[in-house]
């Protein structure tokens, strides 16, 4: 659970890094395309405006500046109203043909002459409005007015507003007031469609700066647009431009965005170039945003244009590919960085567990390399061979504790065997301890492998020492009479049965004596038990020194001992002789006394034997024959000889 | 949409004709009502005279009503015979003919001059400086507006035969159509002469134009509604309330209709009855 939250929160917050910055540059390469367009309106605003410049100067100079109308702007100056009436229609009858024909065929909607008091004189676009005063409403006119100077920019007006060029008029150093050449801002949208490829053009007129300041009767020339109260447009009955912008309906889709847009608001009262990018049924727009400004520094409007920008769509569509991509990525980043969390934490609970159990286990476990350096010990190993880790990390094991009956020419060492051949090996070894102590040991040798192949073997160990002499003792005491040591009557039967089966196969004939105390009863009803048991413990090693080491002797019970006496020969009676001898010789050795204890024990025995040398008889028969021979010198006196 | 709701069934296809009807019920509701002019002025200027006075209407209609624009006097009574137009500005002249047309148009209101009078003159005017030789009525050229303007041909005949002692038709004449137009064309020196309505020659005095002889008073100029197309509620809506509208409201109106307004009574055009044959007013000029 642990693992899954941590790889879900990196997940999440590698994601969030990677949408974030990927959305930057997104931001980016869209605001690339949009400064581009943008800066395409300015430098062709600027183009276009500048071009109208250029040619209205030429009309002041060239085709205003008549003689006849300077004439008739001084005799104006001191004019009554009725003179001045004719004069005007004079200057309008005059220059009506440049008006109509020159003008308003180029875009020049206003052609306006304004008396050196800053009053309308003429407007050739609205004749009959005339008298009022203008020079504190429009600061061109009153700057050109006052400084004598040409000014020109956008500004409002009584009627329209619209792009001023105002000239001062002086001839021979009297100022005859100003003449004033103004361009619709259709004009302008003519010349600017001839440069860029906008779909729709619009002019956003600030209301503070112009459109508050027309005649009260001309306010309907305006309505408000769309986009933003503060600004509006020239009213739709009268302008194509705004018949467009409220009735297509993308427009008004587009405009209702924008209005609901704060960003969109905000941008608009910075008064700076600004473009906004938009997506609709699959189709870019970029809307532009480019300021114009009023000769006193006051913003007059927005030129907008609407332009297809499906740069736009693309690089959404790429962007949606990227996110994804990303997305699919880090999920397999993190799935995979899963799984190697998950494969750590099982690793490290394996190691705890293998470590647990190597440090905890009382066996001893090496790791040792292929030509059979060590490389790791448990504490366990340490305990038992009794070297420090230090003495035992890098040195050869089958030098420093293997004990090796023989020389590696002549015996391989079955460890180093199965280190170099990839085996298992699972044997009893010997091993030697720091103090020089030999120890059995179990070992289970078993290839390490790594990536495929082995890089050397574990070997596990336990020291089995004492679990040897444990053995050992048990099956002595299995086999063995514990008060002489000698071989009780299950190792004797087991020795008898083999010789039996050998005698079988050799036909050499063997022989059984069975030899009983006599008078031990008395022994130990007068001295005791103890003295009994010492007698019997005397009596066994006296038969050992007497008889052969490839004899076995074994008491039977009591005071009863067999001797089986094998390759006594291959004829019967020479065999037979040679028993009698044995037995002979067995009860003279008894004719010595026996120190027991405290006194010397005169002892005599009755011996029985018989000889046998195939199968033909079972144990129990040569057994029985044995006893019934002893028994018969039982019968007759004691201390004798019976060979059956 | 529709076609997924048909296919379940009899039941859904009743809730989808009932939801059309519905659609087309509002749709109706919500029409926009079109008002024109005579096209005495240009656009701008006409939309100057009457935007007040439509906004002031659309607060009682609860509908908006919207400007069309008619190139000539005769489109626009043909256009309001078939019905494209539920309200229209026009001069007497142009009112009667529409009436002998179309019995559907009615007269509800005729606007006052600058004097609170409801009637107006047309007048024959001429460029000051100009020196006109009457003697020979053959060079003079005559502005008209147009054939069933009240101050076109029908008013201007008679003015420029008492000032001319020559008839219309002894002159070459153009109809320029709109009022304005006429007196720029005579300042300009297109036109010797030029028949226009009074109020509009007078806006033409700061350029030296001179009235030079003037018409009887003709009726004012008139809204008419088509009943066709408006309901008698909202023509008596339209009727109350402009009858209704207060001095300041009306104050705010374009120059031409800024003086209140009159009740049209059932012989207010009779007396223009019998001096007008107007199936015999030239529809064209004689000049070029």
């Amino acid at each position: 659970m642990k693992q899954i939250l941590l790889s879900f929160s990196l997940l999440g917050i590698l994601y969030l890094l990677f949408f974030l910055n990927s959305y930057a540059v997104k931001e980016r390469e869209i605001q690339i395309i949009l400064d581009g367009k943008n800066q395409s309106l300015e430098s062709s605003y600027k183009a276009v405006t500048q071009m109208y410049r250029i040619s209205i100067e030429n009309y002041f100079k060239y085709v205003i500046m008549q003689p006849h109308v300077i004439e008739i702007l001084r005799r104006s100056l001191h004019a009554s109203e009725e003179e001045k009436a004719l004069l005007r229609g004079n200057l309008y009858r005059s220059l009506y043909p440049l008006y109509q024909q020159e003008l308003v065929t180029h875009g020049i909607r206003q052609l306006h002459f304004h008396t050196e008091k800053g009053e309308s004189f003429l407007r050739f676009h609205q004749p009959n409005e005339n008298g009022d005063l203008l020079i504190d409403v429009r600061a061109t006119i009153k700057k050109a007015n006052e400084e004598r100077i040409f000014v020109s920019g956008f500004e409002g007006g009584r009627i329209y507003p619209g792009f001023r060029y105002v000239y001062p008029i002086v001839d021979q150093g009297t100022f005859l007031g100003t003449v004033e050449l103004s361009l619709s801002y259709e004009r302008i949208v003519a010349e600017l469609s001839k440069l860029l490829n906008a779909q729709h053009y619009l002019l956003l007129l600030n209301k503070e700066t112009t459109t508050d300041v027309v005649f009260e009767k001309h306010q309907d020339h305006f309505v408000p647009s769309m986009i933003s109260e503060r600004f509006m447009i020239e009213n739709p009955s009268i302008s194509s431009l705004s018949d467009q912008a409220l009735k297509s309906p993308l427009l008004i889709q587009i405009n209702t965005l924008l209005r609901d847009n704060p960003r969109v608001q905000k941008l608009l009262a910075y008064h700076k170039s600004f473009s906004i990018p938009l997506l609709l049924e699959h189709q870019g727009y970029s809307i532009n945003f480019y300021p114009i400004f009023t000769i006193d520094d006051r913003l007059g409007g927005y030129v907008t244009t609407y332009d297809c920008a499906p740069e736009l769509v693309d690089i959404e569509n790429k962007y949606l590919t990227i996110y994804l991509l990303g997305f699919l990525t880090l999920a397999i980043f993190t799935f995979g960085l899963y799984l190697f969390l998950m494969q750590r934490k099982r690793i490290v609970l394996e190691k705890i567990q293998f470590e647990t159990i190597v440090t905890s286990t009382v066996n001893g476990v090496m790791l040792l390399t292929n030509d059979g350096a060590i490389r790791f010990v448990n504490t366990a190993t340490l305990k038992i061979l009794g070297y420090r880790e230090i003495d035992m990390l890098g040195a050869n094991a089958h030098r420093l504790i293997h004990v090796h009956p023989q020389s590696l020419d002549q015996m391989p060492c079955p460890i180093i065997e199965s280190i170099a051949h990839q085996r298992s090996y699972v044997g009893e070894e010997l091993f030697r301890t720091a103090q020089g102590e030999h120890i059995f040991v179990h070992v289970n040798l078993t290839p390490f492998i790594q990536e495929n192949r082995s890089v050397g073997s574990v070997m596990i160990f336990r020291n089995i020492t004492e679990e040897k002499k444990a053995k050992e003792t048990i099956e002595h005491l299995a086999y063995y009479d514990s008060l002489t040591e000698l071989p009780n009557r299950k190792l004797l039967l087991d020795r008898l049965n083999y010789t039996v089966a050998m005698c079988a196969r050799s036909h050499e004939y063997c022989g059984l004596l069975f030899i009983d105390l006599d008078n031990f009863k008395n022994l130990n009803d007068t001295l005791g038990h103890e003295y009994g048991d010492v007698l019997l413990q005397k009596v066994a090693k006296r038969l050992q020194k007497t008889l052969r080491h490839c004899d076995t002797i074994a008491r039977f019970g009591g005071d009863e001992f067999v001797v089986l006496i094998t390759q006594l020969g291959l004829n019967e009676h020479p065999s037979k002789e040679q028993l009698r001898r044995i037995a002979h010789k067995v009860l003279k050795e008894f004719s010595k006394p026996f120190y027991l204890i405290d006194c010397d024990y005169r002892c005599t025995a009755s011996i029985g034997g018989t000889l046998f040398w195939d199968n033909s008889k079972t144990i129990n028969d040569i057994l029985k024959d044995a006893d019934i021979a002893m028994y018969a010198v039982k019968k007759s006196g004691k201390n004798e000889i019976n060979i059956a | 949409m529709y076609v997924e709701i048909l296919e379940k069934g009899e039941s859904m296809r009743w809730i989808y004709y009932i939801g059309l009807m519905s659609i087309c019920a509002l749709s109706l509701e919500a029409r926009s009502l079109i008002f024109t002019s005579l096209p005495y002025k240009n656009n701008a200027a006409i939309v100057e005279d009457f935007a007040p006075m439509l906004r002031y209407l659309e607060s009682t209609l609860n509908r908006s009503v919207e400007f069309r624009f008619e190139p000539s006097y005769q489109r626009l009574i043909a256009d309001f015979i078939d019905d494209k137009i539920d309200m229209a500005y026009m001069g007497p002249l142009p009112t009667l003919a529409l009436m002998k047309q179309d019995a559907s148009a009615l007269p509800v209101v005729t606007f006052n001059d600058a004097k609170g009078k409801n009637g107006y003159r047309c007048v024959l005017v001429k460029f000051m400086p100009d020196m006109l030789v009457l003697e020979q009525p053959q060079t003079l050229k005559v502005a008209l507006t147009e054939p069933l303007s009240t101050c076109g041909y029908f008013s201007t005949a008679p003015l420029v035969q008492a000032y001319a002692k020559a008839p219309l038709s002894a002159m070459h004449y153009r109809y320029i159509h709109k009022h304005d137009e006429v007196a720029l064309s005579v300042l300009r020196g297109e036109f010797h002469l030029g028949g226009m309505k009074e109020s509009i020659a007078e806006s033409y005095r700061s350029l030296g134009l001179e009235i030079i002889a003037y018409s009887p008073i003709v009726p004012s100029f008139a809204l008419i509604l088509n009943t066709k197309t408006l309901s008698s509620e909202q023509i008596e809506a339209i009727r109350t309330r402009l009858l209704n509208a207060p001095a300041k409201e009306y104050a705010s109106w374009g120059k031409e209709i800024s003086w209140g307004v009159q009740a049209v009574q059932t012989d207010t055009y009779r007396h223009m009855q019998f001096f007008s044959d107007i199936e015999s007013i030239p529809q064209e000029g004689n000049l070029r």
